[in-house]
């Protein structure tokens, strides 16, 4: 029985150590592969700070695309005096994200009803108020309209 | 008469007394040797699989940078002029110059203001514009800004419009940040350009990038005495 155990206590001594050794032997390898890629790496320096500063240019690009722009506000606009008729001035407007505050002359009532029907239209606003309304005898009508982008 | 223990016990028990001291013995001194083992094949084990993680963190390191080797250079240049380092005022100004006389409009005015910090590390500069022309030309004119490189926003457009022609102020606001100054350690995995930064990307490279004049140093020339 002693010797069983001896045995046992040996044979399992010596599963233990090879297993020790072969995990050295793997241990060692992979730093020593570490140290070579580490070296490659190190050749390739200049690639990784490039990206780094590309990866960082990006980030900052994409908050600058969330920050506010009348740019949509100015295409929609732009959308507006292509469709309206053309006896109609646009004398102002005033370009502030989300809205558009517009001032338009029309020269008699039949252009007038042809500017409200090319505007009813638009899709692009979310709403679109009547600001002040007022006749000139000598200008004709002039309208304030403020435009709500969706 | 009083017996003795060695007499008490039987000669059966006593041949089996020194093996299981033994035994016992070879037990307690197993369970010992092996904890320690065991506790050392453990560490072993997990400094191991550290070493594998970090040998995976540099191949896939060493096998991204040598797959972008040859086409980051172009990307630097599109995200550099895109985002510069340094306040683009000037270069925003002598492009917004440049694409007036492509939209036939007239700056009648050019003001710039001072640099402001936003609460990342980005920091912009405004320039406040005054334009004169027909109004479709300056809307025409507006939409184009966001063409250009440096990257910009338009804050907030006036436009008026009497007799013929339109007169508009509108306030561009370009930006620019710092540059990154350090390196992730070496055993830190790389990040590589999603799908959506390399689409990014592309429009960044497709804005137009201000005209940049390398002067060439003049070379030595003999000056003349004026007294000969």
């Amino acid at each position: 029985m002693v010797t069983i155990g001896l045995a046992l206590f040996v044979i399992i001594a010596a599963i233990l150590a090879a297993y020790f050794v072969i995990n050295s032997i793997n241990l060692q390898a992979s730093i020593k592969n570490q140290n070579t890629l580490k070296e490659s790496i190190k050749s390739l320096e200049e690639t990784e700070q490039r990206l780094i500063l590309v990866v960082d240019r990006l980030s900052k690009a994409k908050e600058i695309s969330g920050k506010t722009s009348v740019i949509k506000e100015l295409e929609n606009l732009s959308s507006v005096l292509a469709s309206i008729p053309t006896q109609t001035t646009l004398t102002e407007a005033v370009l502030s994200r989300g809205t558009t505050d517009t001032t338009f002359m029309v020269e008699n009532s039949t252009v007038l009803t042809q500017l409200m029907a090319s505007l009813i239209i638009r899709t692009e606003y979310q709403r679109i108020d009547l600001l002040s309304f007022s006749f000139n005898p000598s200008l004709g009508y002039i309208i304030s309209l403020g435009f709500a982008s969706k | 008469m009083k017996k003795t223990l060695t007499e008490i016990v039987s000669p059966n028990i006593k041949a089996l007394g020194v093996p299981i001291v033994i035994l016992l013995v070879l037990i307690v001194l197993s369970a010992i040797s092996y904890k320690i083992a065991f506790s050392k094949l453990s560490a072993q084990r997990e400094e191991l699989t550290t070493a594998k993680n970090v040998e995976k963190v540099l191949i896939n390191k060493e096998a991204v940078l040598s797959q972008i080797q040859g086409e980051v250079g172009s990307y630097v240049d599109a995200a550099a002029l895109a985002v510069p380092s340094q306040n683009p005022a000037l270069a925003m100004i002598s492009q917004l110059k440049n694409l007036a006389l492509n939209k036939s409009v007239i700056l009648s005015s050019i003001k710039g203001g001072s640099e402001s910090t936003t609460q990342s590390s980005l920091m912009s500069a405004d320039i406040t514009l005054g334009i004169e022309g027909p109004s479709v030309a300056i809307i025409d004119y507006l939409k184009a800004v966001n063409t250009l490189a440096p990257l910009s926003t338009l804050d907030r457009v006036k436009i008026n419009q009497s007799g013929g022609s339109a007169r508009a102020e509108a306030m561009v606001r370009t930006y620019f940040a710092a540059l990154p100054t350090k390196l992730p350690a070496m055993t830190e995995p790389i990040k590589e350009l999603t799908a959506e930064e390399k689409d990014l990307l592309s429009k960044l490279s497709q804005l137009t990038a201000p005209m940049f004049i390398n002067l060439t140093p003049q070379t030595p020339v003999v000056r003349e005495s004026p007294f000969d």
